[in-house]
């Protein structure tokens, strides 16, 4: 038996209409205002390197610039287990409202930033970048971070010719200039840090049997790859591999497997709690190997989650100014950092952390690109991001500088540095490792 | 009770306005809107499908996240890699989750209940690593994607943007998905299904087939759902592990307490609030976004128990003076047996 209810389905129908009101607002524009077709190639940056639009399937060289701003937008987890990213932003808004407050910006257009939260999920990351580029109108986007997050939003950037400036991942996919000339990354590829150790090892420990613990994916797949193209033709050896998924609550069995090898030295391509939940692992047991951790555990708020001793001596790759070694306390760029930082948003806590001087370097490297850019457009921009020449900028170390040229040398920084972790920060070991230009040959 | 002028007016104008209302959207909002209206309509349909299972035959699955996965990765795989149409990768969705819905739906016949929850619980925190540990296959955490040139797009004789197509093809997957729902739990076989939820032991007693009932209702919700995961590829090609969680599941779930359990529309408009209200949450405190959220489910369940649609037969019901008086009968399509299954 039915019973009538026209009154229900009317007002269904009204919360429906009210809701979508509330939801909304502004109507269809199609078509941006200074679109032009797609065709030739305007000069470029410094260097050779120069981006087709032909491809374009809308390019609007301008959007998000106005008299005196331009703004970008971001996309990065702001809630939820990988929150510790969020840290990033502090550190570059920080540096641009320096940039802006005491210089008016770069070319007196100032800098600014809108962020969204994607909480890591890949299908925020695109609706987050679709709605910034269409509806907050931004020039680019800047420093999004995770691999499978710039991946999934990278071939409609490409499509419509909109810079991804910087990324915070070091996939070595990001050398893929040719397909995606949009896209520009930052830290230095997994990779590059896998060859880094490598030649460590060569030099201090050329008869290293080498256990491999590896995350099961591209992200640990790279290091391993990379770690034994880098080895061959040497007296190094990977004597064994064993590898755990993300969801594995910790890596025991595979530590117990490890250290029953007999190797002296262990490479942990291990990102996130796994790193210090190795540490403590190898320090349970009775192995006592020469360890190295990925460069993306060497924040404070990682490393130092292991036991105490456990991470003592732990080998890993630096390119930055660890703002907790005193070594830099007289340094210029770092008593910028915490002068300038302190001044405008850093927390003293945060001014201790190494990813918050990792967004520090990330904003005046975004700065120093758009001022070398001959105009502020987004091929222009673009193309600059890909023959910057000798750039030494924020907190990088002494030495390291950012070098790019299109497809031929697409990753910007390529020297580090082996660190040694002594408890409260990162002691320097040896010379600075430089890769610079040859990072692309350790991918596959 | 014989339908007087005033219902089919109602109906009319309702359903008028309601369709207009549907097919203007894309026309007016940006394409990344459209987008977002595209989200809804898949969670609509994937909600209306668990829906069928929770709200009608009083099985609860907290597990429908994955059969969205299963969904939507078959769509990814077979049209990247192996260069299917969409729409024949789509049927492919279709079936595999209707099979893994039976399969699934076996244990159901002789576990009840939070049991049976806890089963479908097992499911959707499984399913995220069965795709990390088939690596090659599904791209794992790095996610995998259909190529650009191999897209589903708009056809040039439509001269409409691609997000606009897109939208108005799952808005036609998901009128006769909701249709086809209506028309069989107005059936002979949806009376079965009410009856099973609302009295098992009584349901048998009147030589109701419950076992097949259960079992199939099963597959057909796991195939809406699926069927949702698949129509999503046509509109954000891209699929990663980290997507399709037990968060997923949960969501799915709320969009149809929200919207009110067995409501043939629920499932809409929960679906609507659970995409849009995170996104009119305030931006300035993305720490607090999941507890702004919560809160405003609870706020919500406060105001309306029985789910929006509920809501609207409260406010009808006082109306007219019979809110004290109204019981719901035994075959009520109206929620309320649903919680007290035995």
């Amino acid at each position: 038996m039915h019973r009538t209810r026209p009154a229900g389905a009317i007002i269904a129908l009204i919360t429906v209409l009210a809701l979508m009101a509330a939801a909304c607002s502004g109507g269809r524009d199609e078509g941006g205002t200074n679109t032009t077709g797609p065709g030739g190639t305007a000069g470029g940056g410094e260097g050779g390197f120069s981006i087709d639009l032909a491809n374009c399937e809308s390019y609007q060289p301008t959007q998000g610039v106005t008299e005196d701003s331009i703004t970008f937008g971001s996309s990065f987890p702001q809630s939820g287990l990988y929150s510790a990213f969020a840290k990033i932003s502090v550190g570059y808004e920080a540096y641009f409202r320096y940039l802006n407050e005491t210089q008016g910006g770069v070319a007196g257009k100032k800098i600014k930033v809108i962020t969204r939260n994607d909480e890591y999920l890949p299908d925020r990351t695109l609706a987050n970048t679709q709605e910034l580029v269409q509806k907050e109108g931004v020039f680019g986007m800047f420093n999004v971070v995770g691999t499978p997050n710039n991946l999934a939003i990278r071939d409609e950037l490409a499509d419509q010719c909109v810079p991804n400036l910087f990324v915070a991942t070091g996939s070595p996919r990001w050398g893929e200039v040719e397909s995606y000339p949009w896209l520009i990354g930052s830290i230095p590829s997994y990779a590059t840090e896998a060859a880094i150790f490598a030649d460590y090892l060569k030099k201090n420990k050329p008869t290293a049997k080498v256990a491999v613990l590896y995350q099961n994916d591209d992200f640990g797949e790279s290091y391993l790859t990379a770690f034994r193209a880098a080895i061959e033709g040497s007296e190094i050896e990977v004597v064994k591999t064993a590898t755990y998924n993300t969801t594995d609550p910790e890596p025991r069995d595979q530590i117990t497997t490890l250290a029953a090898s007999g190797a002296d030295t262990a490479l942990l391509a291990a990102t996130a709690l796994k790193c210090p939940q190795s540490l403590n692992l190898i320090r349970e047991s009775s192995w006592n190997p020469l360890i190295y951790i990925s460069a993306t555990c060497t924040s404070s708020t990682v490393v130092g989650l292991a036991q105490p001793g456990a991470n003592d001596g732990v080998l890993s790759s630096i390119y930055l100014k660890d703002p907790s070694d005193p070594q830099w306390d007289d340094d210029p760029a770092m008593q910028q950092f915490r002068q300038f930082g302190a001044q405008y948003g850093i927390s003293a806590e945060d001014l201790e952390n190494g990813i918050v001087g990792y967004g520090w370097t990330m904003g005046a490297l975004l700065a120093e690109t758009l001022r070398r850019s001959p105009e502020i457009t987004r091929q222009a921009v673009m193309e600059t991001a890909y023959s910057l020449k000798d750039v030494q900028v924020g907190l990088l170390l002494p030495g390291v500088t950012i070098n790019t040229d299109g497809a031929k040398d697409p990753f910007p920084i390529e020297q580090m540095q082996i660190g040694r972790y002594n408890g409260k920060y990162w002691e320097l070991v040896g010379e600075l490792t430089s890769l610079e230009g040859k990072s692309g040959q350790f991918t596959k | 009770m014989r339908r007087d002028a005033r219902w089919w007016i109602g109906r009319v104008v309702a359903g008028v306005l309601l369709g207009g209302l549907l097919l203007w959207l894309p026309q007016s909002y940006p394409a990344f809107r459209v987008n977002q209206f595209s989200l809804v309509i898949t969670y609509a349909i994937a909600a209306l499908g668990l829906n069928l299972l929770t709200g009608f035959n009083g099985q609860i699955s907290v597990g429908h996240g994955a059969f969205f996965g299963v969904g939507a990765y078959t769509v990814v795989i077979l049209v990247a890699d192996h260069g299917w149409p969409h729409f024949a990768a789509l049927a492919m969705a279709m079936l595999l989750t209707f099979v893994l819905g039976l399969v699934v739906g076996l244990p159901a016949l002789r576990i009840h209940g939070l049991y049976l929850a806890l089963v479908t619980l097992a499911l959707a925190t499984v399913f995220p690593q069965i795709v990390v540990r088939f690596r090659d296959l599904t791209g794992g955490t790095q996610g995998k994607r259909i190529p650009r040139a191999e897209e589903f797009v708009a056809p040039g004789w439509t001269g409409l943007a691609n997000d606009q197509w897109r939208y108005y093809v799952l808005l036609a997957f998901a009128v006769v998905a909701f249709v086809a729902v209506r028309n069989l739990i107005h059936s002979r076989a949806g009376r079965a299904i009410i009856a099973i939820r609302d009295n098992e032991t009584a349901a048998v007693t009147l030589g109701v087939p419950h076992r097949a009932y259960k079992v199939l209702v099963f597959g057909v919700s796991a195939m809406l759902a699926g069927m949702a995961g698949g129509l999503a590829k046509f509109y954000d090609p891209f699929v990663s592990s980290g997507q399709y969680t037990i968060n997923l599941s949960i969501i799915l779930l709320v969009a149809v307490v929200v919207g009110g359990t067995a409501r043939i529309l629920g499932p809409a408009i929960g679906a609507f609030l659970v995409v849009f209200i995170p996104i009119w949450l305030p931006e300035q405190y993305p720490q607090l976004s999941g507890v702004f959220f919560g809160a405003s489910l609870i706020v919500l369940m406060m105001l309306a128990p029985g789910g929006i649609l509920g809501l609207g037969t409260k406010l009808r019901l006082w109306a007219s003076g019979q809110w004290r008086s109204r019981r719901p009968g035994p075959t009520s399509l109206e929620p309320g047996a649903v919680a007290s299954e035995s």
